[in-house]
C-alpha cells in the first residue's frame, strides 16, 4: 500500500529514528505510550514542508544526542520569580515532584495514566503524541472549590542533552475557581528538549486563571502545548509569557464547548539574540453565545524570530459568538523577523469576529515627545518597549510577578 | 536668551522658513501670529528639534549655545520646552512616571539631586490642582483618551513641573473652549518671570486677551513681516492678514 510505504519513508528520516530509538530505552512502556509512538511515527516528525511548521525547524531540537532522564538528582532551584510569592509552591525537578499542596479544594497527585481531552481530534498532533509517548509521571491537579490562594508549580530541568515530557492535567470542578502560576526554567546552558503539555477541563461556571511563564535557559528547546475544554459559563484566562529558551514552540488549543463560556488570552513573545518563539493558537467556538478575546504581542530584538499563527473557528450553529484576535509586533532590530497569520474561519452567520495584525518599529512621534521632555533616546525607547510589553501582563498576573517580569525584562518600575 | 538669525528651513525641498530673525530676552513674552501655512508651527518644530525639517541656512543660539548642535533631549535639559499643538498619546506610559523621569532628567543635568518620591508627588499634586485637573489623570497613560482640552492642560502641567527657561507654545489655544483657555492661560501667566522667556505661536488673537505679550510678530510666507507691541494683535483682529499679505506681495 502506498500509505505504508510513505510511512516507511518518513520513518527513515533522522528525527523519527531519534524518537523511536529513544522510545526503545523506556523499560516498560504502557499501551498508551506505544500507541502514541505509533501515531507519532505514522504522522512523522514535522519538517519545514509541514504547513504548520514551515518557519520552525526541529532539526536541532530533536538531535541524536538526546537521551531520556534516568536520574532524579539535581538541586532544588529557588527561582527569583518565586521569591516574593506567598503561595503554595511545588517544584517538579527533572520530572520528579517535590513538595505538596495543602490547600483545601486543590489536590495534586501523580499518575501513570494519561487522560486525553479526546475530542475533535485536537490532541493528536506531534507535540501531543511526543508528550504521551515519553511522559513518565502525569501531574493531576484537581480544583474542587473556590481557591483564593495562588497555586505555583515550578518545572525546572538540569539534565543535559535530555528529552523530558512533563504533563499537567487540570480538572476544575463545577463552580470552582483558582489562579495557577506555572513556571518553566532550566539551567542556562542546558541543551535539552522539553515537551510539556498542560490540559484543562474547565467545569461549568468555573473560573481558571493560568499564567504560564517560560523562562528556560538560552540553549533549551521547548515544544509545548496547552489545551483547554471550556464548559458552559466557564471563564479561562490564559496569560502566556515566552521569555527564555533557544526555541519555544507553543500550541494553544481551546475548545469552547458550553454556552456562556469565555476565553481570554494574553501572550508575550519576547525575543533576543537568535531565539525562535513560535505560538500557534487555535480557538474553536463549537456552540453559540460564547466569547474569546486574544491579544498576542511580540517584541523582537537582535536576530530573533517570532512566529504567530492564530485562528478563530466558528462552527455552523455557533451563533452570537463574539471573538477578537489581535497580534501586534514590535521589531527592534533590522535583523529581527516576525511571521504572522491571524485567521478567521466562520460557518455561522450571526457572529461578531475581528482579527488583525500590525508590525512596526517604535512610534517616531512618541519617541520625539519623550525626548522633548528630556529623556534620552535610549531611555525613551525603553519606556515605549516596556509599555508595549507590559500590556500583556500588567493587571493580569500577581503584582510580585509583575515586579519580577519588569526586572527580568529590564524595565524600570 | 534665544537668538534666531536668518533661519531658513525646508521640508521635502519646500522652503517653509525664509529667513527669520528674532531675539527673545529673559523676561519677555513674544507672540507669533500668522495665517495658515505661514510657517508658525514649523518654527516651533525646528526649535524643538524635529528631524523631518532640513535647516538650509541661518543660525539659532540658545543661551549662547548653537541649538542645532544639541540633541532633542539636550535642548529640553538646557531649558527649552515645547508645548505641542497635538500632544502625543502614549498608552501604557504612566503620566506621573513621565513627569518624574522628565523632571529628574532636567535636574540631573543642572547638577541637582533627583526628587524624592514624596516631595515629587506633593509638588505634582499642587500643580495638578492649580491646573484644575483631576488627580486620576496622573495615573492614566500619557494623554491616553484625554480630550483636546485635557491634553493642552497636561502640556502646561508638564511645563510647570519642568520650569523651562524658554517655553514655546505651539497653538496651545486652538481647540480650547473659553474655560480651558482661562486655565491654560493661568498656567502660562504663572510661568512669567524675569528669568524666563515665552514664545507663543497662535492663529487667534483671543489667547492674547489672557496672556498679554510684550511683542507681537506677524509671520507671512516664512518671514516676519511686521513686529509691534500687543496693539498689533488688535489691529490684526480688526483688519485680518490680507493687508500684510498685500504689502508683502508689493
Amino acid at each position: 500500500m502506498t500509505t505504508s510505504s510513505n510511512n516507511l519513508a518518513v520513518m527513515k528520516t533522522g528525527a523519527n529514528l531519534v524518537l523511536s530509538d529513544l522510545f526503545n530505552s523506556i523499560k516498560l512502556p504502557s499501551e498508551q505510550q506505544k500507541n502514541a509512538l505509533t501515531n507519532l511515527l505514522e504522522q512523522g516528525v514535522p519538517t519545514l514542508r509541514t504547513e504548520r511548521w514551515r518557519y520552525t525547524t526541529l532539526r536541532k531540537a530533536i538531535s541524536n544526542q538526546l537521551k531520556l532522564v534516568d536520574t532524579t538528582t539535581g538541586e532544588l532551584p529557588q527561582h527569583p520569580a518565586l521569591a516574593g510569592f506567598d503561595a503554595e509552591k511545588v517544584t517538579i525537578l527533572n520530572g520528579q515532584l517535590h513538595g505538596a499542596i495543602s490547600i483545601t479544594g486543590a489536590e495534586l497527585n501523580i499518575s501513570n495514566d494519561v487522560s486525553k481531552l479526546d475530542s475533535h481530534k485536537h490532541d493528536d498532533g506531534f507535540i501531543d503524541n511526543t508528550n504521551i509517548a515519553f511522559v513518565e509521571n502525569t501531574l493531576k491537579l484537581d480544583i474542587s472549590k473556590n481557591i483564593e490562594q495562588l497555586i505555583v508549580l515550578h518545572f525546572h530541568h538540569t539534565i543535559a542533552s535530555s528529552l523530558l515530557a512533563n504533563r499537567l492535567e487540570i480538572v476544575a470542578a463545577r463552580n470552582s475557581s483558582a489562579t495557577i502560576v506555572v513556571l518553566h526554567t532550566s539551567d542556562n546552558d542546558l541543551n535539552s528538549t522539553l515537551v510539556p503539555v498542560t490540559t484543562l477541563n474547565a467545569g461549568a461556571n468555573s473560573q481558571i486563571t493560568l499564567i504560564n511563564v517560560q523562562d528556560l535557559g538560552s540553549h533549551t528547546f521547548q515544544l509545548a502545548k496547552t489545551h483547554a475544554h471550556l464548559n458552559a459559563d466557564s471563564l479561562f484566562k490564559f496569560t502566556q509569557l515566552e521569555i527564555g529558551s533557544q526555541l519555544s514552540r507553543h500550541d494553544v488549543v481551546v475548545d469552547v464547548l458550553g454556552k456562556g463560556a469565555e476565553f481570554v488570552h494574553s501572550n508575550l513573545l519576547h525575543g533576543t539574540e537568535k531565539q525562535v518563539l513560535d505560538t500557534h493558537l487555535d480557538v474553536y467556538h463549537h456552540v453559540d453565545h460564547t466569547q474569546s478575546s486574544m491579544g498576542v504581542k511580540a517584541v523582537l530584538d537582535d536576530k530573533s524570530r517570532g512566529i504567530f499563527n492564530g485562528k478563530i473557528y466558528v462552527e455552523v450553529d455557533a451563533q452570537q459568538v463574539n471573538a477578537d484576535l489581535q497580534n501586534n509586533n514590535l521589531l527592534l532590530s533590522k535583523f529581527a523577523e516576525i511571521n504572522t497569520k491571524p485567521e478567521l474561519e466562520i460557518y455561522a452567520d450571526d457572529v461578531k469576529c475581528a482579527h488583525g495584525a500590525t508590525v512596526g518599529q517604535l512610534n517616531e512621534e512618541s519617541l520625539f515627545y519623550l525626548r522633548s521632555r528630556g529623556l534620552d533616546k535610549e531611555a525613551a525607547e525603553k519606556v515605549l518597549v516596556s509599555a508595549f510589553s507590559r500590556s500583556t501582563y500588567y493587571g493580569l498576573v500577581p503584582s510580585v510577578l509583575e515586579e519580577w517580569l519588569d526586572a527580568r525584562l529590564g524595565f524600570e518600575s | 536668551m534665544l537668538e534666531i538669525k536668518n533661519l531658513q528651513a525646508s521640508i521635502e525641498n519646500n522652503k517653509i522658513l525664509n529667513g527669520i530673525n528674532l531675539s527673545i530676552k529673559a523676561g519677555e513674552v513674544h507672540a507669533i501670529m500668522g495665517p495658515n501655512g505661514s510657517g508658525k508651527s514649523t518654527l516651533a518644530s525646528v526649535l524643538a528639534g524635529r528631524t523631518e525639517y532640513e535647516i538650509t541656512g541661518g543660525s539659532v543660539t540658545f543661551n549662547g549655545k548653537d541649538l542645532f548642535d544639541l540633541e532633542i533631549e539636550e535642548r529640553a535639559r538646557e531649558g527649552l520646552f515645547l508645548a505641542f499643538q497635538y500632544p502625543q498619546e502614549i498608552p501604557g506610559v504612566n503620566n506621573v512616571y513621565l513627569l518624574k523621569a522628565a523632571v529628574n532628567a532636567v535636574r540631573k543635568h543642572r547638577g541637582q539631586d533627583e526628587f524624592d518620591a514624596y516631595d515629587f508627588l506633593s509638588l505634582v499634586k499642587e500643580k495638578v490642582k492649580f491646573m484644575e485637573m483631576d488627580e486620576k489623570f496622573l495615573h492614566r497613560g500619557v494623554n491616553e483618551g484625554f480630550s483636546g482640552g485635557e491634553k493642552k492642560r497636561n502640556e502646561i502641567l508638564q511645563m510647570l513641573m519642568l520650569e523651562p527657561q524658554l517655553a514655546v507654545l505651539d497653538e496651545t489655544d486652538s481647540g480650547l473652549d473659553i474655560d480651558a483657555l482661562k486655565v491654560v492661560s493661568k498656567g502660562v501667566n504663572a510661568m512669567r518671570s524675569e528669568e524666563r522667556g515665552i514664545l507663543m505661536v497662535t492663529h487667534y488673537q483671543r489667547l492674547l486677551d489672557y496672556i498679554k505679550p510684550d511683542f507681537v510678530h506677524v509671520l507671512v510666507n516664512g518671514k516676519i513681516v511686521k513686529s509691534g507691541d500687543h496693539t498689533l494683535a488688535l489691529e490684526l483682529e480688526a483688519k485680518g492678514y490680507d493687508w500684510l499679505l498685500d504689502a508683502e506681495a508689493a
